[in-house]
């Protein structure tokens, strides 16, 4: 298990207060309202200091940048129907880090921000340059971009940015609100700016993580099958076949990172596995590695929406990855949903 | 002559009542009686005696001055006791008497040989009748006497602060329960501070925790004192239990506020549990079990003196383990929680006691995580509390002086360990030493005085460690504190006809490494006796408390004082957040003194059939401009009125409804500038009914009512991340309340009185019409919605005690 600081106490406390004393909180890995996986981003366009773009290798985009570097974001929203589209465009925001989650009003435009000082500062879309003025938290040198993503149903992105620059009286049901770090890199390029020490080794950028499959394995009455299923493909299933999903990745996509002592270093990748139904018979699997998950198709279900989530540090921290999605539609069943 | 005429016959002859024996002047008028009886029939010449000595079936306790009769038998009566004695269908032909002496002993002399009969009759005890043979016996006779009614076993708690020649002045808030409704008021299973909780002035308390929010005060700013000096915590860890049980406790006084100068240190209200001294009529002991725990308390006689030991502990951890060795993907709770109890009391020359006593409590929480892959379950968390004390008390008289002098000596421990987080605490240690020193002494018939000392002098060490992680280094922080707090007390009371008149004044002196302060508490109270019904109380004074703010991470969640905590998806209220939520300390600050002013109006009213009404209306207000940022603020205004009808436990019933309406309002300063705002202890409507009906055959059935406001907590409104790792966006602090609480217990009780032991059971079924009262609300792990609210369902609890 690897969770990060406070939630490695309160989330396993408030599941044995739960399991210990009273009624059952559902897995917190079932989807059972429109949530943000994780909001991805690439290097765009590079900066004055960085090295261009074209240097990079062919199918690969830099997750992580120098100051002046142009990152373009994409918020994951998934829902019990899938993916889920914005109600209104999403809202980004630019941070030095949330304290309260709450935002005093008004917010200003970052492009009246040259000096970069501003707490918090709205985006014009969804695209950020990295600040000139870094600082570094934990040893990672970083700014944050926050987004405020109204979801169908709900409040608008705007009303959802409204009600958190209120004074908290305002129920937010139905707008996610959703933090990623900016991280620098490669560290030696922050040698110039003086946040990295002039001996850090030289390493690559690091990429995002490409070529996510799953193999799925499925058993049922008619013998054993195996099938790869890429993003977003409908994949039909018996009922009561028993299924093993294993997901499909090159481990050399390991993100290398410098240490504070200046060693590198590597984490291994972590597969996060997601679901609208109730399939997986561990309590929760957050920021847990599985590396298979093993299920059956659950009675009266007519499909089963099945996320994979990988990303290349631990949860909670900076971490980025890769996603998927897998619709299991069930031969005989009709229903939109499980 | 018919049976009932004979049966009148022998009442005069022995003096003893036949049927009606149901006033206590009967056992007096039955000796006088019998002293002037008429000579009965001279017996046959002989020689024999028959010793013996008379007890109460059960507890054994000796029977003082009671008649033991003997007359001839039935030659072909069966030898033994006989069941169900009816008075003798024809006079005897001759009677000899004895009275027990001070050990219950007696002796019956010259007897005839042959086939006898025993007989005790007395006030309060079943007709008793054994058979023997004389000379036959060789060992003295122990006779165990059946009480007609239980109530004989009740000891009725005084309203006694301080022992004294004094007798303590009046307070209008002053709240006596007896023993006997301590051990039975339903829903608080015989915890004697739990039945406080069913009083006017104190808050219903969540999930049902040992929680003393007395008048609106913080329990933090109020004290328990066991004996003549404070406990540091009065209830184990899971706030289910005192940390001594109601058996070794002899005087339970309970002030919610306006109690006298001789206690400082505190500014809301004050409890005090007085130990009882051991018994010298023999060894006795119990043992009990019950959902809790279970223990065993032993007493007698030593030399001059006597002692009495107890010691508990609890098994709620025991299904706890069951459940974790068969579900090894779980987390698992595991609270436990121990005290011992050893008290020696020795009167000394000249009206002179000395009590030694040490109390120690020791608890335990651990949180565990599911079994890994080498079959092992690690701490997530664990907290470990504990404090050992020895006390002595010499107390005595010299003409009409008396003096108290006591010392006690302490040592706390508190140690919390985060696994899985980066913390690493070595145990918090304290040695701490109080000592009392008090003159009581009366001027005249009406006015006497009161002056005393009292010292809190202690040392605590500490050192929190955070581990390294994600590029961090390990970091130290030890911290020493002393402090040494001094008072010095006197009170003059003047007792009028119809009025009383209690001035007093505390002087307190309070140092410490980081800061010093003083303070003088003038503090009056008065009583009027209008009539011979009415009564009319009020009292003002002034409290301080010194306080030593410390800087602390909750391990459950946010810093202390931000609202509301969440523990992942739960939100609790914010008064168990506050008192219940295990903190890493890592900083003190410096020492400040809270000064808070109470007063009280009261009215009281005796209505026929043993029923009192009572009113009484309170201010409490605590200021603390020192509070810091990350501190938990403890000052605030409370206000509102206590209403009060009981009917007086006299025979087989007791009872009361009890109603609270309360304001309580916390403060907060921007600058200067001092702002109230709604308390977590806010529970505006309190009512508490309860009743308790004594049956025939040691039955015993009782219910308990209640209704109450919901108390304040901070609503999540949503939350703020992605994935799975989300925080939650909380709204207005203390802006929402848990619904209105409403809540039926019901308590039976059996008691079967053997020879030798009493046999005592209970059922104590809490939550009765199994209610879901929401104490709590469950989120979902984005916060996204309220999922479900937590709950006490309904509960039976079944208890017994076997008393030797």
């Amino acid at each position: 298990m690897t969770l990060r600081g406070r939630g490695r106490v309160a989330l396993p406390l408030a599941l044995a207060l739960g399991a210990a004393c009273f009624e059952p909180a559902p897995p917190t890995w079932k989807i059972e309202d429109p949530r943000l996986l994780l909001i991805e981003m690439e290097v765009v366009e590079a900066g004055p200091d960085s090295t261009p773009l074209t240097l990079d290798p062919p199918g690969l985009t830099r997750r992580e940048g120098l100051p002046g570097d142009r990152l373009a974001l994409r918020p994951i929203v998934v829902g019990p129907d899938g993916p889920v589209e914005p109600n209104g465009a999403p809202i980004w925001l630019r941070s030095r880090g949330l304290a309260s989650g709450y935002f005093e009003a008004p917010i200003q435009s970052c492009a009246e921000d040259p000096a970069e000082i501003l707490q918090v500062c709205r985006l014009d879309g969804p695209e950020v340059v990295m600040p000139q003025v870094a600082f570094k938290t934990n040893g990672v040198v970083s700014w944050f971009v926050v987004v405020v993503f109204g979801t169908p149903g709900g409040p608008t992105s705007e009303a959802c940015l409204e009600r958190l620059s209120g004074d908290g009286s305002e129920s937010l049901h139905g707008c996610l609100v959703g933090e990623a770090s900016l991280t620098y890199g490669p560290p030696h390029g922050l040698v110039p700016y003086g946040l990295a020490d002039p001996a850090t080794p030289v390493t690559d950028p690091n990429y995002n993580l490409v070529d996510l499959a799953l193999s799925l394995e499925i058993r049922g009455a008619s013998g054993v099958r195996t099938h790869v299923a890429a993003h977003g493909e409908i994949v039909e299933v018996d009922p009561d076949d028993a299924i093993a999903a294993k997901p499909i990745v090159d481990d050399a996509q390991r993100q290398e990172y410098v240490e504070e002592g200046g060693e590198l270093a590597t984490e291994g990748l972590y597969r996060i596995w997601w679901s609208d139904a109730e399939i997986f018979d561990h309590d929760w699997n957050a920021g847990i590695e599985v590396p298979e998950s093993r299920f059956t198709i659950p009675p009266n279900v007519a499909r089963v929406d099945l996320y994979l989530q990988i990303l290349d540090r631990p949860p909670y921290f900076g971490a980025r990855g890769n996603w998927l999605w897998v619709r299991l539609q069930v031969r005989g069943r009709s229903g939109s949903g499980s | 002559m018919s049976r009932r005429r004979l049966a009148s016959c022998l009442t005069v002859a022995v003096a003893v009542a036949v049927v009606d024996v149901a006033a206590s002047r009967e056992a007096l008028a039955s000796e006088a009686l019998a002293s002037e009886a008429p000579a009965p029939e001279a017996p046959e010449p002989s020689a024999h005696a028959l010793a013996g000595d008379l007890r109460r079936a059960g507890d054994r306790t000796p029977l003082v001055g009671v008649a033991v009769l003997a007359y001839p038998a039935d030659p072909d009566a069966r030898l033994g006791e006989v069941r169900a004695a009816a008075p003798p269908a024809q006079e005897p032909a001759w009677l000899r008497r004895a009275v027990t002496d001070d050990q219950g002993a007696f002796v019956l002399d010259d007897l005839p040989a042959g086939r006898l009969a025993i007989e005790v009759v007395t006030a309060g005890y079943l007709r008793a009748r054994w058979i023997v043979d004389v000379p036959d016996r060789r060992r003295p006779l122990r006779l165990f006497l059946r009480p007609e009614d239980r109530s004989v076993y009740r000891t009725v708690v005084h309203d006694r602060v301080v022992q004294s020649v004094v007798q303590p002045a009046p307070s209008p808030a002053r709240r006596v329960l007896s023993r006997e409704e301590v051990r039975t008021i339903p829903g608080s299973q015989g915890d004697p501070l739990r039945a406080i909780q069913s009083l006017p002035g104190v808050a219903r308390a969540p999930f049902g925790l040992g929680l003393l929010v007395l008048r609106g005060a913080s329990p933090r700013t109020s004290q328990v004192f066991v004996g003549d000096h404070p406990v540091p915590y009065a209830f184990h860890l899971t706030g289910l239990t005192t940390v001594l049980r109601g058996e070794v406790i002899d005087d339970l006084a309970f002030v919610p506020s306006n109690f006298d100068p001789r206690y400082g240190n505190a500014s809301g209200g004050l409890i005090t549990l007085t130990p009882r001294a051991g018994r010298r009529d023999g060894y006795h002991g119990d043992v009990f079990l019950d959902l809790g725990g279970v223990g065993a308390m032993a007493e007698g006689p030593v030399g001059k003196g006597s002692f009495l030991v107890a010691a508990r502990r609890s098994h709620l951890d025991l299904p706890l383990r069951v459940n974790a060795a068969l579900q090894k993907y779980a987390y698992v709770i595991l609270p436990n929680y121990a005290d011992v109890q050893v008290f020696y009391d020795r009167p000394l020359r000249r009206r002179q006691h000395l009590h030694v006593g040490f109390l120690g409590a020791d608890d335990r929480l651990a949180f565990k995580t599911p079994v890994n892959e080498e079959g092992e379950r690690l701490s997530t968390f664990e907290t470990r509390s504990s404090f050992y004390r020895v006390d002595l008390a010499y107390r005595g008289r010299v003409g009409a002086t008396s003096f108290l002098l006591t010392p006690a000596f302490r040592v706390d421990t508190h140690r919390v360990i985060v696994e899985t987080m980066d913390w690493d605490v070595d145990p918090r240690r304290s040695y701490g030493t109080t000592l009392r020193a008090q003159i009581d002494h009366p001027l005249s018939e009406r006015v006497a005085l009161v002056i005393g000392a009292d010292a809190d002098l202690g040392h605590q060490s500490g050192d929190t460690r955070m581990r390294p992680y994600y590029g961090s280094v390990t970091t130290s922080n030890s911290t020493t504190l002393s402090h040494d707090y001094l008072g010095l007390y006197s009170e003059a009371i003047f007792r009028g006809r119809s009025l009383t008149l209690v001035a007093g004044s505390r002087f307190a002196a309070f140092f410490s490494e980081s800061g010093r302060g003083f303070a003088v508490d003038p503090r009056l109270r008065a009583r009027a006796e209008l009539g011979e019904r009415w009564t009319v109380s009020a009292a003002a004074g002034v409290y301080s408390q010194p306080w030593i703010g410390r800087y602390s991470e909750a391990v459950f969640g946010t810093l202390n004082g931000l609202g509301s905590l969440t523990t992942g998806q739960l939100v609790l209220p914010d008064q168990i957040v506050k008192n219940f939520d295990p903190t890493v300390p890592s900083a003190e600050y410096d020492l400040r003194v809270l000064r808070s002013h109470h007063a009280s109006l009261g009215a009281a009213v005796r209505l026929d059939h043993e029923v009192d009404l009572e009113a009484t209306a309170f201010v409490r207000d605590l200021r603390d401009p020192g509070v810091q940022i990350y501190e938990d603020p403890v000052g605030g205004l409370a206000f509102g009125g206590e209403f009060l009808v009981r009917k007086r436990l006299v025979r087989r019933l007791y009872g009361w409804i009890a109603y609270t309406l309360m304001w309580a309002r916390q403060e907060e300063y921007r600058g200067a500038t001092r702002i109230l705002t709604l308390s977590p202890y806010d529970q505006r409507h309190n009512l508490v009914a309860v009743m308790s009906l004594r049956l025939p055959r040691d039955w015993q059935i009782g219910a308990r009512f209640r209704l109450s406001s919901g108390l304040p907590y901070t609503p999540i409104q949503g939350g703020f991340g992605s994935g799975n790792d989300y925080t939650p966006l909380k709204g207005p602090p203390l802006s929402d309340r848990f619904p209105i609480f409403h809540q039926l217990d019901v308590r039976v009780d059996k008691r079967w009185v053997l020879r030798r032991t009493i046999v005592a059971a209970y059922l104590d079924v809490l939550n009765a019409y199994n209610y879901g009262n929401t104490e709590a609300y469950l989120y979902s792990s984005d916060y996204q919605r309220r999922i479900g609210g937590l709950s006490l369902p309904i509960l039976p609890i079944f208890g017994v005690r076997v008393e030797i």
